[in-house]
């Protein structure tokens, strides 16, 4: 670039001008040192006196607004294009992707994982004489999550299930709501619609049987609301973040879930995992077997096993994924994290939940991907020590907020 | 302008010197739109003009640099976006010999007044809500004819007329709202 010869461009000036422009298009009224700062840019030069008579004419200003519109269509996906870049950059000299490298194949991971367990205890003494790590300063150790569930009944009543034994946990209207063997079942009928909602928090997963025999794994800080009895013509529940569902057939009874406020979907005899947690941008529906239809914002997509439908509440869109990676999606189903190509803040979002802890970010973290597989039965600390091998770091600032450092 | 003050200007600058790339999105959506605008004013090539803006952009990262006093991250930005416009038309001037107008300093300023001032006229637009700017942007801005916007949207056209008018209605009672005239609005949408 013959940068030597070019001068530097100030935008001071502009930095002023380009308001005063606009206020003046919208009509307001400019003050005297205003009006005395626009004519001053006038008088500077041929051009900016033609930009601002271009202003006045309509057909002009229009070809403008078109060019920057252009312009941002793009921009998304531009961006995308310069995010990668960088990354390559950076991978240059140190390789920003970083595969958490056991487990890979699927005989060893348990067998894997088993074993981390058992050389935890020695890895972490090790590593604590070479170089003191950011965990040791803590003792508690955070135990996994396990199954368990917050009941609320009708009347806004809730049970706690998670140290109940089998038997009826509650009577609604003359059905039963049965615990058997850490999973929720309903037995009998009634003529009133009366809801029932299981609640996962952070840290639970639970597993139920829905009135007409659907069954529904819940994820961690999740939950479904469903009717004790299925009446009318359609089954509906409604689902806040995490559930695989493996829905009974019954053609005559269209089965439907409801996901974030826009997205409802229709489910024609099928098993299919939706992830809708709120703090994550999307709401993803990913099919096994059978099919569903999606509806969200006006659009309509139906799915056959393996698609992935991805719904963007922030655009208003809903994006088609043919070739979803299966083992990604049910990963926790299957008592496992994988995180493969998962950036660091969407790892850390899972270990939040399962941990039941809270995460920041100090600064001048590097943007690092993920790979690989561990199981959900690791404390956290032994995750942490597995993710720190790929140059990033933890410190608790108490027993559950964790602060990821470079 | 698209004003960032001086301590985010140091902040950023200091995240991209060391490497980090998580900034780089809000970095983009700052700066990007206009250093299109700008480069695509000079080269009159879209394609072209994004390459330019993200190798600028990029270059940051390349090159991570300092400035003596704050407030010239912008500017530099523009000068390496200009830099290799001119470039870019210098290789075209060899291959295609047709005469290319002369890019002068005073130009330079006015096209970044331009590139700001479009910034700030559609931002107006995108804080509609999603369904009356979907159709505003379809009619005005790509163009298209009723039917056209109607089919792409997937709408009937007695429903693409409502969205329009009530978008339009709602465009001037915001601007009303805020005790201005509808010169702007006449402008857009004359």
């Amino acid at each position: 670039m013959a940068k030597e010869d070019l001068p530097f461009i100030n935008t001071e000036l502009p930095d002023l001008v380009a308001p005063l422009l606009q206020k003046m298009l919208n009509g307001e009224l400019l003050s005297g040192e205003e009006q005395r700062l626009l004519e001053e840019w006038k008088g500077r030069s041929e051009e900016n006196k033609a930009l601002f008579e271009r202003l006045g004419n309509p057909v002009a200003v229009h070809e403008m607004l078109k060019a920057w519109h252009e312009i941002e269509k793009n921009r998304e996906l531009n961006k995308q294009r310069g995010m990668n870049r960088i990354q390559e950059l950076l991978r240059t000299p140190t390789p920003p992707v970083h595969q958490v490298h056991f487990l890979r194949r699927r005989p060893f991971r348990y067998a894997a994982a088993a074993l981390l367990l058992l050389s935890a205890g020695t890895y972490f003494y090790t590593t604590h004489q070479n170089k003191a790590p950011q965990l040791a300063n803590t003792n508690v150790i955070i135990a996994p999550g396990r199954e368990g569930a917050i009941l609320t009944l009708a009347d806004g009543s809730q049970v706690v299930l998670d140290s109940l034994g089998n038997g009826v946990v509650a009577n609604q209207s003359g059905v039963q709501v049965l615990l058997q063997n850490g999973q929720l079942a309903y037995d009998g009928s009634s003529k009133e619609t009366v809801y029932n909602t299981i609640t996962t928090p952070k840290g639970r997963q639970f597993r139920l049987q829905l009135p007409d025999g659907s069954k529904v794994w819940l994820n961690a800080a999740s939950s479904v609301k469903y009717p004790t009895t299925f009446a009318g013509k359609e089954r509906r529940v409604e689902l806040t973040g995490e559930a695989y569902f493996e829905v009974a057939k019954n053609a005559d009874h269209p089965f439907k879930v409801k996901a974030g406020d826009a997205t409802e979907v229709e489910v024609l005899g099928t098993s299919f995992n939706i992830n809708s947690y709120p703090d994550e941008t999307t709401i993803r529906t990913t099919l096994l077997d059978g099919a569903v239809r999606l509806n969200a914002y006006q659009q309509s997509q139906i799915l056959k096993p393996g698609q992935q439908a991805v719904v963007k509440p922030a655009k208003a869109q809903l994006e088609l994924v043919n070739n979803a990676d299966l083992d990604k999606v049910m990963a926790w189903k299957n008592g496992l994290f994988n995180f493969e190509d998962a950036s660091l803040e969407e790892v850390m979002r899972q270990l939040e939940r399962w941990y039941d802890i809270e995460v920041t970010y100090a600064k001048g973290i590097p943007a690092i991907r993920f790979g690989g597989e561990i199981n959900r039965q690791n404390t956290l600390q032994d995750v942490l020590q597995i993710l720190e091998k790929s140059n990033v770091h933890f410190r608790f600032e108490d027993s559950r907020k964790l602060v990821v450092i470079p | 302008m698209p004003a960032i003050s001086s301590y985010e200007e140091n902040e950023l600058l200091t995240r991209i010197a060391e490497g980090d790339a998580a900034i780089y999105p809000y970095l983009h959506d700052t700066y990007y739109n206009s250093l299109v605008y700008f480069s695509l004013s000079i080269i009159q090539d879209l394609q072209q003009a994004e390459d330019i803006a993200i190798d600028s952009l990029v270059k940051l990262w390349q090159i991570p640099t300092r400035f003596e006093t704050t407030g010239k991250l912008r500017g530099y930005l523009f000068t390496l976006v200009r830099n290799a416009s001119l470039n870019y038309l210098k290789h075209l001037k060899v291959r295609e010999k047709t005469e290319q107008e002369v890019l002068t300093d005073t130009k330079a300023e006015t096209l970044v007044v331009e590139a700001d001032l479009m910034h700030l006229i559609y931002q107006e637009v995108a804080l509609l809500p999603e369904s009356y700017r979907q159709v505003l942007e379809l009619l005005y801005m790509e163009d298209l004819s009723s039917a056209e916007a109607a089919a792409q949207l997937g709408i009937s056209m007695e429903n693409l007329r409502q969205r329009k008018g009530r978008a339009l209605k709602e465009l001037k009672n915001t601007l009303l709202r805020k005790g201005l005239s509808d010169v702007l609005f006449s402008l857009i949408f004359f």
